[in-house]
């Protein structure tokens, strides 16, 4: 019994540390956000505590709160509930899924409550929510496509590590790349690999692909630069830089490496941009202005190492 | 020889005591923590919220109460998070084709059972590991949910469905009818039924249950059925809260489920646990959760404390076990 | 002799000598103030019930409890230990009734454990020298092994001995053995006594505890009686009987030590026919309603696997099982207990009871299917015939709700017999019904079996103590080697024609022409 009245203490210990906020608004922004964890999330979140910080001192917002979608969207159907439960009147809402992830939209909708969505759309973004912030997934595909044509005029075989197999990003991201290289005779594709995002399965991919097609490699484009960043690094190790690898995001590690000369490029999605551009909308949307465009489009850069300083932080 | 001389706690002696814990120690906790969440926030005791956290914690409740079974009988299932994904693809596919709910709940249910069988004729025929089989067979049940999806999640364009999951009957919402019917019915099985008297046999003493003519064979085998229904259903309420059928949803979610029943008093090794228990561990889950996200503490901490409240759980379950 | 010897040599006198010794479980107090003092080079009995107190002094000695008060001077030097490996240190060692070896060590590996020996100043194993005296040891006590034999493949017997050896190897002036013989057949026994007689030479002292009492005639020279956590008295073994033994034991006068009654014998209940299986071959008896049938045995000798085999634990590979004259086939327990026969296994803990569910659940658990047939159990039906069935065997317990864990060793094996008795069996196989009991419970027990005969059972009882096997038994079948060797009845060991001798000669295969030189 001692223990388990420990255990309640300590519980209670954690709840202990509420946070307190004050302003004249009564706006209270719940940040309903994909994941804590990965790095450009990470980023994006970062961004985002910043630019509503900044709306709360300005006395825009009366308060917010962080909730984590943990990248699952019945954790997200969920937390929206607690949200609304705890006073919520605008969210901010990163989907985790294109379908799964509906719902929320929907309930604030229902409830009234505006809410923009960020970095990927839910299929009833367009219909439901106030206003969408992304980028253009289509367009980093043909980014990174077009790289790779220009580093090897040649052509050649290469291979594709997907993300999670359905996510909005992963298929536009796909589509820009057939965009380009499915018409182009001199390059073809040795399969797209089902790398969930994750560096580690992407680098197995690649190993078994190096086995297999060995100097006909010429490119390996990831839909993230976690995983484009870990397999040049693997290519670079086995004596094989002439790989051209590029992903998409633009996180620290990679930039880093592009800064070291160990990785060519990656393409930038400006998350940080994309998050501060939504809530940047939320005095106009309370003041129920006409918003000019509905869909805010935040464009990729190419990183290379010409450029690279101006976003390595 | 000597009772008498033992401490005396709350007017109890020591044996009533330890007695009194084991059976509701974890009682006090959950209440506990409503009083606390009671007092730090003043949007808990919302009709709303408290809905809201009994139907967030219906779906896992709902697979806890499948998990206590294979738990009891000295088992575990790690594939139910998988079933999910397979009954949600089920849902979506035959929702698509045949239009009619009723049919497409059955379908994933059985679809699913189906599955728990498999699980339980390994194990029981061959005297394979349970963590090792469902640990295999969860890759199968995630894959073969990603075949006959194609890979793709597609919303489901039927509103009576998506009723089972965010529908009320007054101002009780279906998923939290349907975890109490479920709870119900676990109960009935566990604690009235021979066929629950054989599992806490099986889970207790297997050579001592097959001596004493049990057929452990088929009780076993029974437990991973039950735990099969119960993701199948915790998958038809899942598929209809995101009004999606999607292959990659449901990881982890045996975790949650394992974890509800460690809280509540299953004991590892089989052969002890309780319904009402394993629902009180579901419950104080769902606050832990709840109650965090009310208090505006980040996911990390929520992570923590689940993490060692199991560690307690086990901690007191291990201890009192000891005394004895 | 009355005279007090002088204190030096009063040290040299007793190797231990416990002083005012007490301990408590939190309430419970298992030692009281007691004092125990064993001479040197003796063999001295420890006797007493379960739960008075042995089993806690002899952890206190090798260091596995601390005592809360008293003194303890082995040798005549203040001792005191934190464990085991301590007590070794000190020459005490301890051999556990369950032997824990490491399987996969060799004999070798095996005595000189945390002893090894290594190759001068270097950390590696030198193999060839821990064999050569591992060779030696064994030769000395009569043992032709090699010694780079696994563990594993060692019978019990063979690995107590290697124990023993451990023991004597590291230096032991004092071996505990906590129920050696338990499960020893009767030649493993003798040669285990032969051990201890080598010992005994070589003055090491032997502080014996067991429940069997021939034994203590027979290989120890003076005794300890403890109960209820209290030293009762102590003395040479010449000078008392059995029956003074048992009464300082039990505190009352146990009139008969097996209380058999003669009952009416009817028709055949049970009968096998060339039943063959792994472990025993050509097995033909039958069993009357309100027989008991006995069945003597080395270990290994397919009594226990006869029995496996009938109640459908273990495959039959051919034979016939009649039941009231019927022909009955039996593919698993379920059927045998559907047809009306029980068993009782030899191993309580592992086949008889789940230790942490309720004496309801344990005794109700076989008898589910026949007695309660709806769906649901009636559980006020299911409590009373639970209850009363527990009151008739006098199970000593808090409720029918308690842990079968939180039980003595006798009154589990009470509840293991409410379990099968509530299910009406025509037959009761019983494998060692009295192993690990006290002997208040185990009079008991004996009791019972008669109560039930006389209500007609058929009733088929393993014993490896030969005591109980003629004490009790009807009938007596003597198995050597797979096979029935021999038939005994009740009157030729009433009027002395069959002894302990006529029966283990049998057991050892002898034919009837030897027998009869035996006698």
């Amino acid at each position: 019994m001692k223990k388990a009245l420990l255990l309640v203490l300590l519980f209670a210990l954690l709840l202990g540390s509420v946070m307190t906020v004050s302003a004249e608004s009564d706006i209270v922004v719940a940040y309903l956000a994909k994941n804590t964890v990965d790095a450009f999330h990470a980023t994006l979140n970062g961004a985002a505590k910043e630019a509503l910080d900044a709306l709360v001192d300005e006395g825009a917002i009366k308060s917010w709160q962080l909730y984590d979608g943990l990248t699952d969207p019945i954790t997200q159907v969920n937390l929206i509930e607690d949200a609304i439960n705890n006073g919520a009147n605008f969210v901010v809402f990163l989907p985790a899924e294109a379908e799964g992830s509906a719902p929320v939209v929907a309930r604030c909708a229902d409830a009234g409550i505006p809410i923009v969505v960020v970095n990927s759309k839910t299929n009833n973004t367009d219909e439901l929510a106030q206003a969408y912030v992304g980028s253009d997934d289509v367009e980093a595909g043909e980014i990174m496509a077009n790289y790779v044509k220009e580093m090897v005029p040649e052509g050649g075989k290469y291979a594709h590590m997907m993300g999670i197999v359905g996510n909005s990003a992963q298929m536009q991201r796909g589509e820009g790349i057939l965009n380009i290289l499915a018409e182009d005779p001199t390059w073809e594709s040795v399969g797209d690999f089902a790398a969930d995002w994750s560096a580690d399965k992407a680098v197995q991919f690649a190993t078994d692909v190096l086995t297999q097609y060995g100097d006909d490699i010429k490119a390996i484009i990831c839909d993230n630069d976690d995983m484009s960043s870990a397999v040049q690094a693997y290519v670079n190790s086995v004596d094989r830089s002439d790989i051209v690898c590029i992903g998409v995001d633009g996180n620290t590690g990679p930039l880093t490496m592009v800064k070291q000369g160990a990785l060519g490029a990656t393409v930038l999605q400006d998350g940080a941009a994309q998050v501060k551009t939504a809530i940047a909308l939320i005095p106009d949307i309370i003041a129920g202005k006409e918003l000019e465009e509905k869909d805010v489009m935040v464009p990729f850069t190419l990183v290379t190492i010409d450029n690279v300083d101006e976003y390595l932080k | 020889m000597s009772d008498k001389n033992g401490k005396n706690i709350l007017g109890m002696n020591q044996n009533d005591f330890n007695m009194f814990t084991r059976r509701y120690g974890i009682v006090f906790i959950m209440i506990a923590m409503f009083v606390l969440l009671s007092v730090t926030s003043p949007n808990f005791l919302k009709l709303n919220n408290i809905t809201n956290v009994f139907s967030t914690v219906a779906l896992n409740g709902v697979l806890a109460m499948g998990m206590v079974f294979v738990i009891t009988a000295g088992g575990i299932d790690l594939s139910i998070g998988s079933m999910l994904a397979l009954a949600s693809t089920t849902i979506g596919i035959t929702l698509k084709y045949n239009g009619n709910i009723l049919m497409a709940s059955l379908v994933s249910i059985i679809i699913c059972a189906i599955f728990g069988l498999l699980n339980g004729l390994l194990i029981a025929k061959f005297n394979m590991f349970p963590f090792v089989v469902t640990l295999a067979s969860q890759l199968v049940i995630r894959g073969l949910g990603y075949v006959i999806s194609g890979g793709y999640s597609f919303a489901l364009a039927n509103p009576s469905f998506s009723r089972i999951g965010l529908g009320k009957i007054g101002i009780i919402p279906y998923p939290i009818l349907i975890l109490l019917s479920v709870t119900i019915i676990a109960y009935i099985l566990l604690h009235w039924t021979k066929f629950g008297r054989y599992v806490y046999a099986v889970g207790g003493n297997i050579n001592a249950a097959t001596a004493s003519g049990v057929d452990v064979f088929w009780t076993r085998v029974g437990t991973f059925v039950i735990s099969g229904i119960c993701a199948g259903i915790a998958g038809i309420i899942m598929t209809a809260r995101i009004n999606a059928a999607q292959p990659n949803i449901g990881v982890g979610y045996e975790t949650d489920a394992i974890a509800a029943c460690v809280i509540g008093g299953t004991s590892f090794a089989g052969g002890i646990s309780t319904i009402p228990g394993t629902l009180v561990g579901i419950i104080i889950i769902g606050l832990i959760y709840n109650g965090m996200n009310l208090l505006g503490i980040s996911s990390y901490w929520q992570m923590i404390s689940k993490g060692l409240l199991i560690i307690g759980a086990v901690m007191i379950d291990t201890l009192i076990n000891k005394r004895r | 002799m009355s005279e007090q010897p002088q204190i030096n040599q009063h040290q040299y006198e007793y190797i231990l000598d416990c002083q005012n010794v007490s301990k408590s479980f939190g309430g419970t107090r298992a030692l009281i103030d007691v004092d125990f003092r064993v001479k040197k080079g003796q063999v001295h009995a420890l006797l007493g019930e379960n739960g008075a107190g042995k089993s806690t002094l002899m952890k206190i000695i090798i260091g596995l409890y601390k005592a809360d008060k008293g003194t303890i001077l082995f040798e005549g030097k203040p001792y005191s230990v934190k464990g085991p490996a301590e007590a070794t240190k000190w020459g005490v060692s301890m051999i556990h009734q369950e032997l824990n070896p490491e399987p996969y060590l060799s004999i070798a590996e095996s005595i000189f454990l945390k002893r090894e020996d290594t190759i001068k100043r270097t950390p590696f194993l030198n193999k060839k020298e821990t064999n050569r005296k591992a060779a030696e040891l064994l030769e000395h006590f009569n043992f032709t092994i090699s010694p780079t034999t696994l563990m594993e493949e060692l019978t019990l017997a063979q690995m107590q001995l290697i124990e023993i050896i451990k023991a004597v190897s590291a230096n032991a002036r004092l071996v505990i053995m906590d129920e050696p013989t338990s499960s020893l057949d009767s030649e493993e026994t003798e040669r285990l006594f032969r051990t201890i007689r080598n010992l005994k030479e070589q003055g090491v002292t032997i502080i014996y505890i067991s429940h069997r009492m021939e034994e203590i005639f027979q290989i120890c020279d003076s005794y300890s009686v403890f109960r209820d956590g209290r030293f009762i008295g102590t003395g040479d073994l010449a000078a008392v009987t059995q029956k003074d033994l048992i009464s300082l034991m039990v505190g009352r006068v146990v009139e008969n030590v097996f209380p058999k009654t003669d009952c009416e014998i009817g028709e055949i209940a049970f009968q096998v026919e060339g039943l063959t299986g792994k472990g025993f071959t050509d097995i033909s008896f039958e069993v009357r309603h309100g027989e008991i049938l006995g069945l003597s045995g080395l270990v290994g000798s397919g009594r226990s696997e006869t029995m496996r085999g009938i109640f459908g634990m273990d495959p039959l590979t051919s034979g016939k099982i009649y039941l009231e004259g019927q022909e009955i086939q039996i593919k698993n327990p379920k059927d045998a207990i559907n047809k009306g026969i029980a068993m009782i296994n030899e191993d309580r803990k592992n086949y008889g009871l789940c230790l942490y569910r309720s004496l309801r659940e344990n005794i109700s658990l076989p008898n589910l299917r026949k007695k309660f047939k709806k769906l649901l159990i009636d559980q006020r039906r299911e409590k009373k015939e639970v209850g009363s069935h527990a009151e008739k065997l006098r199970v000593k317990a808090a409720s029918i709700e308690a842990d079968a864990f939180s039980l003595s060793g006798g009154n589990q094996q009470k509840v293991v017999l409410a379990k099968w008795l509530m299910s009406d069996p025509k037959v009761l196989i019983m494998d060692e019904p009295t192993r690990g009991v006290d002997v208040g419970a185990k009079a008991e027990i004996h009791t019972l079996m008669c109560e039930f005969a006389a209500e007609g059972m058929a009733i088929i009882m393993i014993s490896s103590e030969l005591p109980e096997i003629m004490g009790m038994s009807d009938r007596i079948l003597i198995y050597h080697e797979g096979r029935i060797n021999g038939e005994f009845l009740r009157e030729q060991i009433l009027d002395g024609s069959v002894t302990q001798e006529t029966i283990l000669a049998k057991e050892f295969g002898a034919k009837d022409e030897v027998v009869e030189n035996v006698r």
